[in-house]
């Protein structure tokens, strides 16, 4: 079966800004798909770019192959929505870009059901209500109940959860991964957090510099990061249970990179413990096996 | 260790809607009555969601906001006084020993001053002329503390990434040489790969000046991990205060099970809203999502009380139902 979202060596400056550098990936139905990187990585610009939103200051080279059912979510909710409509106009105005013939009545219909299928209680008291009445969390809810509205089979979350707190978060992954269950819908996930993306994604793809530095199973890239940039990201989350006085940091040291001025060679070689002369001389080229891939020329696992 | 602040019964309540011509008595009820004690040199992590009121606690001991009612008395080297806004040389005096470093560098940096003006602005005209070289020194010790170059006093802003410029702020806060940092958020807004940094930073300035700090975030294992006590904020009000590895050993507080589970681990919750209560609440804030809650949580607040005190303190929780 083909991919529901492919994406082949995407290149996007903005001026002298050199945002993503050559990034593949693709979606099969059904799965997750982790996007993890540092701001200025690529991984929102690819994003925006894979849905077609960028605007007219993006250069964009590359092939984008998308379902038509694709829709996206973003990363603050409360900027996502006109202030001065409420709920039942909001949802209107979404069914009938699809649907120009729209009554009232049945968008509140199909709007009650989208927002019990995100779990918004006491939905249809609901829709007069303006986006500055809900939380953060409730809004995220909204916006993945519109996401729906056009019974999408993709699903592009651009740091859903990042503006939202712990326990809004995991609600909100929950409710994610039910709707990957329940409506076979294939998702991409956006974050700068490994530890969140590592919850929901099956596979992940590893975003430094503009470049996939890895990808593969979830499980096996963390359990066995090839690239030393994976392990270090890793190893540097604070685990739970340690303590400043028992337990020294890990630290990636250095700055992230500029990417007006990229690196001739591997992006992460200024801040690599395993740095050697080849790697600052030229990028390491993308090296595939099976589900596997890796940019590296000393990796820590083989493939 | 001596206690260098002491907070009692502090409250704080804002108008939802401000304005002249406001009918509405709304208001949104951030400090719930707080009842703190830090000590001389430590780390003091406060944890909570967005609403708790943690930021205002924070702002209220830099008289940033002016508390509705309650004390913070400040245990200076020689004597001990009462926070007060009006006595302003005194404010001034406390100002530079408690500093507040805020979440966003960028937008707390004026992005028109050089780093050398953003650290002495505040110094600067109470600096006699013959204290200026002073003044400079301190600046040199304050940016090679954090870590920057001693050319860095001349750039801007933004010349500098999110990471350095959270350095700068730093920085401006060490130059009057304070006994306490109240860091609010200060890692939030930066990469992860950056943060560890900013972290070992803190770390090592603690240990450097002899800092007491108060860690703010909403990121419970950091916050364990660099602290000596915990307190865990909730509607307003302290929930549950322990140090830092009895907490991650022992959570007795619903709220604090939460936390911990909310990180990487079960999420089965309804659906509630987390908002900071607009109507001065009865019982315990936490009730609407408690699933020991009783009757009783509803109508009375509950205190927060010694459940036990093992090696490294004493463990509090304010909950009815959890037995120590």
């Amino acid at each position: 079966m083909a991919p529901l979202l492919s994406v082949q060596d995407l290149r996007v400056t903005f001026g002298d800004v050199q945002a993503v550098r050559g990034v593949s990936f693709f979606l099969n139905s059904g799965e997750c798909l982790g996007i993890v990187g540092e701001s200025g990585s690529g991984k929102s610009v690819s994003a925006w770019a894979a849905a077609g939103l960028l605007g007219k200051d993006a250069k964009i080279q590359g092939t984008i192959v998308r379902s038509p059912r694709t829709a996206m979510i973003f990363q603050e909710p409360s900027r996502s929505f006109d202030p001065i409509m409420n709920l039942e106009n909001t949802f209107l105005e979404t069914f009938r870009v699809q649907k120009p013939k729209t009554t009232r009545e049945e968008a509140r219909d199909r709007a009650v059901a989208l927002l019990g299928e995100v779990h918004i209680a006491g939905a249809r008291d609901r829709l007069g209500s303006f986006p500055h009445q809900f939380s953060g969390g409730m809004l995220q809810r909204v916006m993945i109940a519109l996401a729906l509205a056009g019974d999408p089979e993709v699903l592009l979350c651009d740091e859903p959860t990042t503006a939202l707190d712990v326990t809004i978060q995991a609600q909100i992954l929950a409710l994610l991964k039910e709707l990957q269950t329940k409506r076979h819908l294939a998702l991409v996930f956006i974050s700068h957090d490994l530890e969140t993306v590592a919850q929901v994604a099956d596979r992940l793809l590893v975003l430094y510099g503009g470049l996939v530095l890895e990808e593969g199973r979830t499980a096996e890239v963390l359990d066995h990061p090839a690239h030393p940039y994976t392990k270090a990201l890793w190893d540097s989350r604070v685990r739970r249970g340690t303590h400043y006085l028992t337990d020294p940091l890990i630290l990636i040291g250095g700055q992230p990179p500029d990417p007006r001025v990229p690196e001739p060679g591997c992006p992460f070689a200024p801040r690599c413990g395993r740095v050697r002369p080849e790697c600052r001389a030229g990028i390491p080229p993308l090296e595939s096996a099976g589900p596997r891939t890796r940019r590296c020329f000393f990796p820590l696992e083989a493939l | 260790m001596s206690d260098l602040l002491t907070i009692r019964n502090l409250t704080k309540s804002f108008a939802l809607h401000a304005g002249l011509f406001s009918s509405s008595t709304d208001r949104v009820y951030a400090l719930m009555g707080v009842d703190l004690t830090l000590q001389a040199g430590e780390t003091y992590g406060l944890v909570g969601e967005s609403g708790s009121g943690k930021s205002t606690l924070a702002r209220t001991l830099v008289q940033l906001e002016v508390q509705d009612s309650g004390t913070v008395e400040y245990h200076g080297t020689d004597a001990s006084w009462v926070v007060d806004p009006t006595h302003k040389s005194r404010l001034e005096a406390y100002r530079r020993e408690v500093k507040y470093v805020f979440q966003d560098p960028s937008s707390s940096l004026d992005p028109r001053m050089s780093v050398r003006e953003l650290l002495t602005v505040g110094s600067r005209h109470r600096t006699p002329r013959k204290e200026r070289a002073d003044l400079e020194n301190r600046v040199m010790t304050g940016l090679e503390a954090v870590g920057l170059r001693p050319t860095d006093a001349d750039r801007r802003p933004s010349e500098f990434s999110g990471g350095q410029r959270q350095r700068i702020a730093l920085a401006r806060a060490l130059v009057t040489r304070p006994r306490l940092l109240l860091c609010d958020e200060v890692v939030s807004a930066l990469d992860v790969s950056v943060r560890g940094q900013i972290l070992e930073l803190l770390l090592d300035l603690k240990r450097r000046f002899d800092l007491a700090l108060v860690f703010i975030a909403h990121d419970l294992d950091v916050v364990a991990y660099m602290a000596d006590r915990v307190g865990v904020f909730y509607g307003g009000l302290l929930m549950e205060e322990a140090s830092s590895t009895e907490l991650t050993a022992r959570p007795l507080h619903p709220y604090t099970k939460l936390l911990y589970e909310s990180s990487p681990g079960s999420r089965t919750l309804a659906p509630v809203q987390a908002a900071a209560p607009t109507t001065r609440p009865k019982g315990c804030p936490f009730e609407p999502r408690c699933p020991l809650a009783v009757g009783r949580c509803r109508v009375e607040v509950p205190s927060l009380r010694v459940v036990g005190a093992p090696e490294g303190g004493v463990h509090k929780v304010a909950c009815h139902e959890v037995k120590g």
